[in-house]
């Protein structure tokens, strides 16, 4: 019988090792959108070898991933536009938004030659519902004059998905402009008259090159990636901003930070790039969920931490505009705020 | 048009409460059904249109995109949906009327060439979708769910799909099924085999509004449909039609591709066949050519075969042997060739006969004896005596082996050989060993008689003539002279006598010899001679001619000693052509021979006899009777003339003896030895004898020294020729004997004629041949003694010489 004992406890011993082990790994999932997805990927793998944790980051689309969190699936969701608690979103109260980098949405082009083009948001506008189809357009050809545009008609493409940059892109429009906003409004799927859908970023850049003529939005980096000639916005009176890191970053400085939301104006400005945003990383407030631990809550802040510090440094390099100052201070309020059993798990980990 | 009168009095019927309805449609872009840029255009809006004015409906088109239609006829902002899937999603948020409008799908179309059999060809490729159709939306679904890795571009319209696949900017297009049968020619589409979300489209209100609008519409499509006039069914058909249409060209198309490749594949074929028609041509000529020539090869074989049977048939019959082919039974005979006819002049049934007799049924000992050889070694080989046809016996030499015949059966193969000329052969060599035998006995006897004869003599003269010892002496002489008369006899047979041969004339000597014989044999045989020659001259001593005639006679005559009436024959002719012998020897003398044949009537001898006949001291007769050296004497005398002898016999019926003898011409002249007469006076010359026989030396030495020679005897021929050398003159003659150890007599006398060629020479000899009695002049001999010699013959030769050789000197 003693023997017996023995050897029953050796074996829950075991047991117990393996499973402390199981625990020890120190996994993260989260998902959502793509525009960040390259900068999160590199952060991600920087964060596993500096503390330990695997961070697993399913690029479905902000969408998707609001709609994972949602379901509580994972320990974070990824989003490029701000959840306002409209149809059956989550509710702004019980989730954080926090900024973790910017993006900007650019007007890409496929001409002859590469022009470098300066648009307007009615010309934009009017590019994009069909009223002017040809690229030599008087209205066009107004705010380039020294370029000879060709007579070949426009072609519009746009994204087929819900989509963080529709949603930007039409914000930006619907801000700038009555007539759209009327029509269109601001949307991650907008009901196009005119053109043609494709689904996802790769895709649309992917279609523009093919086709002659076209124009399209996409993200900063993507266009950039692509080596894509990138339109100039702005006004004939305030002038043109074309889009660049600098331009970007300008435009977080003047971040909106609204009862816990940080966000950005699309208002076309004198030396900011007005289709400029924030791209968020969001969780609960409230981390103990679907039976997760305090640890698990410890490593989600040790990579917001780190996202907000190191990983603004290295942003530029994959061509991500990195959060001025403002914002990251106002990013780390926010931090303070998510709580494990209502205690501020910053202050639990900061204390162990 | 009572149909239409009576829907519309229907129509009219059910309607009058809807009387200046205004129906609120939603439409959104789907051709050919809905056409956005033409609001009352497409099937759907027509059929309404219709519908409204014939029930004097006013109808207000609302155009959104389908999810906005959806919401605003949730919200009563409109009535009716138009072309709305009819499907479980849909039937719980809309009402749909009850009759399907048209049943439709979407279908994949590209305008080149591409392998899409399935919804995951179309993986990697740019597939453009129109952005409300419920196909679109499928196959976004479905590629989602197939994880395929393709670029979706969604269209407003399907024209603009179209223009971007005529573009090139994307692969396929997804279009309705009438919509892509309507651009199908003007866009050059090629359709694909693969359909998505087949719908059937109808009407569609809010839940529970509207519903006598449905059943409106149920009603005038039911009646359109009954109605082939109906623009509806028109339309729909021209759709169909389009459809099919491109059913045709493809069926068409195919057929073609099949004709085509059928008359491809038969063109094809003919060439195929008619290559391997060349191909088999060629392959039977080249067989034929081989057949040819196997069949010339063949006619060679058999040519060479014919050639080989003629020569084997030539062989077997130009055989000098017999050659029979039997079953081993003897009750077949397969080949009998020409030596074996010729030898026994039989039938080929007589020859099975003759073997069955001989072989198998008369001697059993022979028949075991043969059969055991044959199983033991595998042939029989023997001799023996075979029947001719005439009954003679002839000696034969019978080899017998067995061969393997077809089915195990088995076949003798016989060769007969004649052996007579063998037996002779085989008597003549006996012949021969006996003469030299007796040749040599002979010798040493005459040798042995000479000093007998010589002592007895000078003992004789020695003694005085009335000495009692005279009488001994006397008959010493006497048996030793018969002795000498044997020996000489014997001699005679061995061909070594060396008797006087003279030009012989042979008619007077046989006639002569008759009358001798007459008185000698019985009364009761008739002699009857015969003559018919030219030249009867012989070389020959007369004795011997009358020895033969009366020794074969004589025999003859015991022959004949029992007949009544005998009859001796004595022919003498002349033979010209080869002579054969007893033994089957040949002679030919151009010049002929004279024949000499005796023949009696006696009882005849029998081969075994025959065979013996000239053996010496072979005798058939009682001791008394004779010697048994007749025969060998005659034998021994023809052979040394030259001559041939025969005997023919025939057991019971009598004997032929021939004698063929070499003839002379008349003028040839025979040597002509005369006897020299012996001078009384006495000599005193110097003798040189030489002998290897002590005791002949000796004799020669005291009979010369009697006569007042003065006489040196040596036994060694080198002394001689020493003592000649010393002094050449010392000699006045040299007696040499021939035959001596060291050297002959000949040699010897050529030695000494080189020194002193004027030294008379006589050899003496037991016996020599004639060859060598030529050469003796040639080696300076003068004088030849043949051996036994007498006193007086010595003495006359060599007083002869001595007075010859100083008439010289």
């Amino acid at each position: 019988m003693k023997k017996c004992r023995t050897l029953f406890l050796i074996i829950f011993m075991i047991v117990q090792a393996v499973s402390f082990g199981e625990e020890a790994l120190h996994v993260l999932s989260g998902g959502g959108a793509t525009f960040p997805a390259p900068l999160y990927l590199s952060w991600f793998s920087d964060i596993e070898k500096d503390f330990g944790i695997t961070i697993k980051y399913d690029a479905v689309g902000s969408g998707g991933g609001i709609e994972m969190l949602q379901e509580r699936q994972i320990d974070f969701g990824a989003a490029d536009l701000l959840l306002t608690g409209e149809r059956n979103e989550l509710s702004p109260d019980e989730i954080l938004q926090i900024p973790a980098t910017l993006g900007a949405v650019v007007v890409v082009y496929n001409l002859p030659g590469k022009p470098f083009l300066k648009l307007s948001a009615d010309v934009i506008v009017a590019i994009f519902t069909g009223e002017i189809n040809k690229w030599n357009d008087p209205l066009i050809q107004e705010l380039n004059p020294g370029l000879l545009l060709p007579a070949m008609p426009i072609r519009v493409i746009h994204r087929s998905d819900p989509s963080g940059t529709t949603y930007l892109f039409s914000e930006f429009l619907s801000e700038n402009s009555l007539q759209w906003e009327e029509s269109f409004g601001t949307a991650t799927k907008i009901n196009w008259k005119i053109g043609m859908g494709v689904s996802g970023n790769s895709k649309v850049i992917e279609f523009l090159k093919i086709v002659p003529g076209s124009i399209s939005y996409t993200g900063f980096n993507y266009a950039v990636e692509n080596n894509l000639p990138m339109a100039a916005i702005g006004e004939k009176l305030t002038g043109f901003v074309s889009p660049m890191m600098t331009t970007i970053s300008k435009a977080a400085e003047y971040a909106v930070i609204d009862n816990g939301l940080i966000h950005l104006e699309k208002k076309v400005g004198r030396d900011k790039y007005p289709i400029s945003a924030f791209s968020y990383i969001i969780v609960f407030k409230e981390q103990n969920y679907s039976g997760r631990t305090l640890e698990i809550s410890g490593d989600l802040m040790k990579m917001l931490q780190w996202s907000l510090t190191k990983g603004q440094e290295k942003a530029p390099l994959l061509l991500y505009a990195p959060l001025p100052q403002n914002v990251v201070l106002a990013a780390d309020s926010l931090l303070r705020q998510i709580v494990f059993d209502g205690v501020p798990v910053m202050e639990v980990s900061r204390a162990q | 048009v009572h149909n239409r009168l009576f829907l519309i009095m229907l129509l009219l019927f059910t309607t009058t409460h809807l009387e200046s309805r205004t129906i609120k449609i939603g439409v959104q872009h789907f051709e050919p059904y809905i056409s956005e840029t033409e609001s009352d255009s497409g099937l759907f809006l027509e059929f309404i249109k219709a519908l409204a004015s014939e029930n004097d409906w006013k109808a207000e088109y609302v155009s959104a995109s389908a999810e906005e239609l959806r919401e605003m006829l949730a919200r009563d902002e409109i009535d009716l949906l138009c072309a709305i899937p009819y499907n479980r999603e849909m039937k719980e948020q809309l009402d749909f009327n009850r009759e399907t409008f048209i049943s439709t799908w979407g279908v994949f179309y590209s305008n080149k060439k591409m392998e899409l059999k399935s919804l995951t060809d179309t993986d990697k490729k740019a597939v453009a979708i129109l952005q409300d159709d419920p196909y679109g939306k499928e196959f976004k679904t479905l590629a989602n769910h197939l994880k395929l890795d393709l670029t979706i571009i969604e269209f407003k319209c399907g024209h603009l799909a179209l223009e971007a696949l005529q573009e090139g900017w994307v692969d396929i297009v997804l279009l309705d099924r009438f919509f892509g049968a309507l651009q199908k020619k003007e866009y050059q589409l090629i359709k694909h085999p693969v359909i998505i979300a087949p719908s059937d489209l109808r009407f569609a209100v809010k839940i529970g509004k509207n519903s006598d609008l449905l059943q409106h519409i149920d009603r005038a499509m039911i009646w359109q449909r009954s109605n082939p006039e109906s623009a509806y069914q028109q339309r729909i058909e021209s759709w169909i039609e389009l459809e099919n249409y491109e059913q045709v060209p493809v069926f068409v198309y195919w057929l073609f591709i099949i004709i085509v490749a059928v008359i491809g594949f038969l063109v094809g074929a003919n060439r195929l066949m008619k290559r391997q028609i060349q191909h088999q041509t060629a392959s039977l000529q080249q067989k034929n050519a081989e057949l040819e020539k196997e069949i010339k090869t063949r006619h060679n074989i058999t040519l060479a075969l014919q050639h080989t049977k003629s020569i084997l048939e030539k062989t077997i019959d130009n055989m000098q042997d017999g050659l029979l082919i039997i079953s081993p039974e003897a009750d077949v005979l397969i080949i009998q060739n020409k030596a074996l006819e010729k030898l026994f002049h039989y039938s080929e049934q007589e020859t099975l006969q003759m073997l069955k007799n001989k072989l198998f049924e008369n001697d059993k000992a022979l028949w075991q004896k043969i059969r055991s050889s044959i199983n033991v070694q595998g042939f029989f080989q023997d001799e023996m005596e075979l029947q001719r046809n005439e009954g003679r016996l002839l000696p034969c030499e019978v080899y017998i082996s067995e061969i393997e015949h077809v089915e195990n059966s088995r076949l003798w193969i016989i060769v007969v050989r004649d052996i007579t000329e063998r037996i002779h052969l085989r008597q003549a060599q006996k012949m021969e060993a006996i003469g030299t035998l007796a040749g040599g006995i002979a010798h040493d006897f005459n040798n042995m008689l000479t000093p007998i004869i010589g002592y007895s003599q000078i003992v004789k003269m020695s003694l005085p003539d009335e000495s009692d010892l005279q009488a001994y002496l006397d008959q010493i002489i006497t048996v030793s002279e018969r002795a000498k008369e044997l020996v000489s006899q014997i001699l005679t047979f061995s061909r070594k006598s060396e008797l006087k041969r003279q030009p012989l004339r042979l008619v007077p000597l046989v006639k002569e010899t008759i009358k001798l014989l007459r008185s000698s044999i019985p009364v009761t045989i008739y002699i009857n001679e015969s003559y018919d020659v030219e030249n009867d001259l012989i070389s020959g001593n007369p004795t011997q001619m009358h020895q033969i005639i009366m020794n074969i006679c004589t025999n003859a005559a015991h022959a004949m000693e029992n007949k009544q009436k005998g009859k001796l024959a004595i022919e003498l002719y002349q033979h010209f052509g080869p002579v054969k012998g007893w033994t089957d020897n040949y002679l030919i003398d151009p010049q002929g021979f004279l024949c000499l044949a005796i023949r009696d009537n006696g009882i005849g001898m029998t081969n075994d006899v025959v065979r013996r006949v000239f053996e010496p001291f072979f005798t058939t007769k009682s001791a008394n009777k004779g010697t048994g050296m007749g025969l060998s004497v005659v034998h021994g005398i023809v052979q040394n003339y030259g001559g041939m002898i025969s005997v023919e016999s025939q057991h019971g019926e009598g004997t032929v003896f021939y004698i063929y003898l070499p003839t002379v011409e008349a003028n040839e002249s025979v040597q002509d030895d005369t006897d020299i007469v012996f001078a009384s006076e006495k000599p005193s010359e110097h003798i040189l004898i030489v002998d290897d026989e002590a005791y002949i030396v000796d004799m020669n030495v005291h009979l010369l020294k009697s006569k007042g020679y003065q006489v040196t005897g040596t036994t060694r021929p080198e002394e001689a020729i020493q003592m000649i050398q010393d002094n050449p003159n010392k000699f006045d003659l040299l007696l040499t004997d021939q035959t001596m150890p060291e050297m002959t007599g000949m040699e010897l006398a050529s030695q000494i004629m080189k020194i002193n060629s004027e030294l008379p020479i006589i050899l003496s000899s037991g016996y020599l041949n004639s060859i060598e009695k030529d050469k003796l002049h040639q080696f300076g001999i003068q004088g030849f003694l043949s051996k036994p010699y007498s006193m007086t013959q010595l003495l006359n030769m060599i007083q002869n010489l001595i007075s010859k050789s100083a008439m010289i000197a």
